[in-house]
């Protein structure tokens, strides 16, 4: 085989493999998460939990994400879940957004990596935080049913909206049945949500084997082009949330506020998340999820980059 | 037929939980993430074990492209861990470092002078302490020799390692210009060990052409370059990336 054509080909695979084995554990964990709620916790139940005005809903939402960190790809089942037992679309998609982000773990991630610049922290949670409560704001009204795709709540994976009747265990039997039931009810999800996934890693892993590290150097000295790149280059190398920070730090000759955009777009919106909201969520939720955040954080790195010089 | 499409689901959830056990097992793992994460993908690997008998037996609701895309994951996965590594001498080698590496003695002595072992990840954040009393001393280092015609001229080349914080898609290259006599002694891509010293660039030197083959992410360090003593070429260490900074001696080296 051709010299280049073997190393593209290795480090495709080796990419693509990569990503997917980072984002395994998060995306199971979801998995398990969503199966446990819809195993054990009734749409009653749920709606308990959450506040019922629009902003008490969405501060309600931040909050969770602060205190219940999730990877971005396991987030999706769990959302998909909430929604599924009639959470406010504002307090799920809030929740969705937040959440990878806000959490002590991500955060100390950041300090590290920007070796202690606490205003990068600060201003990431901020804009992640302000781009979530406007996405959930404006998706505030959409019946949280309405908001996914018919597939996502009838489908091979397995909504239980229904009587039961076509399921393979009966809601109503013993605790090993339901443990039973909440484990296939995960395998499902799972084989579901990491397809869309692999889909993710495929395409990032075609964006890593063959963009130039050289072409985005030539973005760096123009603080609109610069921020646009650094969007451009988080959505396409799909990176986990947790080392971000470390990737936006190495590549320092950008402006600051185009390294802040990186690592506050990415989270929200990547590949391998494209592949999963187009998944879940109906069309104009999906163009809700991409372009509400995508304008807040191009808007902000820019005007904060004009400012600060 | 639905029955075996439910079946085939289980067994591939269980193929690939297998896959994960084993690969934390092999010699490979920090070839695609940083070793501190094993447990996480033993603990993976083997709830998708269970969860892939439960589906192969309970399982009635199978998919076709779901059955797909993890075949071709699969596939594609399983060349790339068995084809041979094209990116060597930069990455490629076999898991065979002493258990006893933490042990080895963290200076080395060359000419009467003592010279602390570092990465180049850990001299990089000594490079970027405003004022350290470390910026000053000698180090011993190791990387791959990255040269280009202009550096050449310059009599300089550029020492690159990669560092992985979390998995290969978030590899970076971190590099230093080393200023030395004879570049043109020295192989593009071999494996080098540098003696020096840090020293402060001249401001706005032109980034220099040298890719780093699989890595988008380069950290080309532009203050500070390393003034060689003596530059030795070696074999790769049997773990070519970084995956540790510590901030004092001893250092991961």
């Amino acid at each position: 085989m051709n010299a280049v054509l073997s190393q593209q080909l290795y480090i495709f695979a080796t990419v693509v493999t990569a990503i997917f084995l980072e984002a395994a554990p998060f995306l199971l964990l979801g998995s398990l998460v969503s199966s446990l709620i819809e195993i054990y916790f009734s749409p009653d139940r749920v709606s308990n939990f959450v506040p019922k005005g629009r902003f008490t809903g969405l501060f309600f939402a931040l909050g969770a994400g602060m205190v219940l960190p999730t990877c971005e790809c396991g987030v999706v089942p769990i959302v998909r879940r909430l929604l599924l037992k009639g959470v406010p679309s504002h307090v799920a998609i809030t929740y969705m957004l937040a959440a990878p982000v806000i959490n002590p773990i991500v955060l100390v991630s950041t300090y590290v990596a920007f070796r202690g610049n606490i205003w990068m922290v600060v201003a990431r949670a901020g804009l992640v935080a302000l781009s979530a409560f406007c996405t959930g704001l404006w998706l505030s009204r959409i019946n949280p049913l309405l908001a996914l795709r018919q597939e996502a709540t009838l489908s091979d994976l397995p909504a239980h909206d229904h009587d039961g009747t076509d399921c393979e265990f009966n809601h109503q039997s013993n605790s090993r049945s339901k443990l039973t039931g909440a484990l296939l009810h995960a395998a499902w999800e799972f084989l579901d949500m990491g397809k869309y996934l692999i889909l993710g890693c495929f395409f990032a892993g075609l964006m890593k084997t063959f963009l130039s590290d050289g072409i985005l150097s030539i973005f760096e000295n123009n603080v609109f082009l610069a921020v646009g790149a650094m969007m451009f280059l988080a959505v396409m190398l799909s990176v986990c949330s947790e080392a971000d920070a470390f990737v936006a730090a190495s590549l320092w000759s950008f402006p600051k506020v185009a390294q802040l955009s990186f690592i506050t777009i990415g989270p929200m919106v990547d590949l391998k998340l494209l592949f999963m909201y187009s998944a879940v969520f109906k069309k104009r939720v999906v163009l809700a999820l991409v372009v509400i955040p995508t304008v807040i954080v191009y808007v902000a790195a820019t005007t904060l980059g004009m400012i600060i010089g | 037929m639905k029955k075996l499409g439910g079946f085939v689901e289980g067994f591939i959830l269980f193929a690939l939980g297998l896959a994960m056990s084993g690969l934390v097992k092999s010699d490979n793992y920090w070839l695609y993430l940083n070793p501190k994460f094993k447990w996480l993908t033993l603990i993976t690997g083997i709830v998708l074990m269970l969860l892939g008998l439960i589906a192969a037996v309970r399982n009635r609701r199978p998919n076709l492209s779901r059955i797909v895309v993890f075949l071709v994951f699969g596939s594609i996965a399983g060349v790339g861990y068995l084809m041979p590594n094209p990116t060597a001498p930069a990455f490629s080698s076999s898991l065979t470092e002493s258990a006893n590496a933490n042990k080895v003695e963290s200076r080395l002595t060359l000419g009467g002078q003592e010279f602390i072992k570092i990465n180049l990840g850990e001299l990089f954040n000594i490079s970027e302490m405003e004022e350290a009393n470390e910026i000053g001393e000698h180090y011993v280092t190791r990387g791959v020799v990255k040269r280009s015609p202009e550096l050449d001229e310059k009599g300089q080349f550029v020492l690159f390692r990669v560092f992985m914080w979390c998995c290969f898609a978030d590899a970076v290259a971190v590099g230093f210009r080393v200023s030395y006599d004879h570049p043109h002694e020295l192989q593009d891509g071999q494996w080098a060990k540098v003696y020096g010293k840090l020293r402060q660039l001249p401001s706005k030197l032109p980034e220099p052409n040298v890719p780093v083959r699989g890595i988008t992410s380069k950290a080309l360090n532009k203050v500070y370059g390393i003034a060689a003593h003596k530059v030795e070429e070696i074999d790769p260490p049997p773990i070519p990336f970084m995956f540790e900074f510590r901030k004092s001696e001893p250092y991961a080296y």
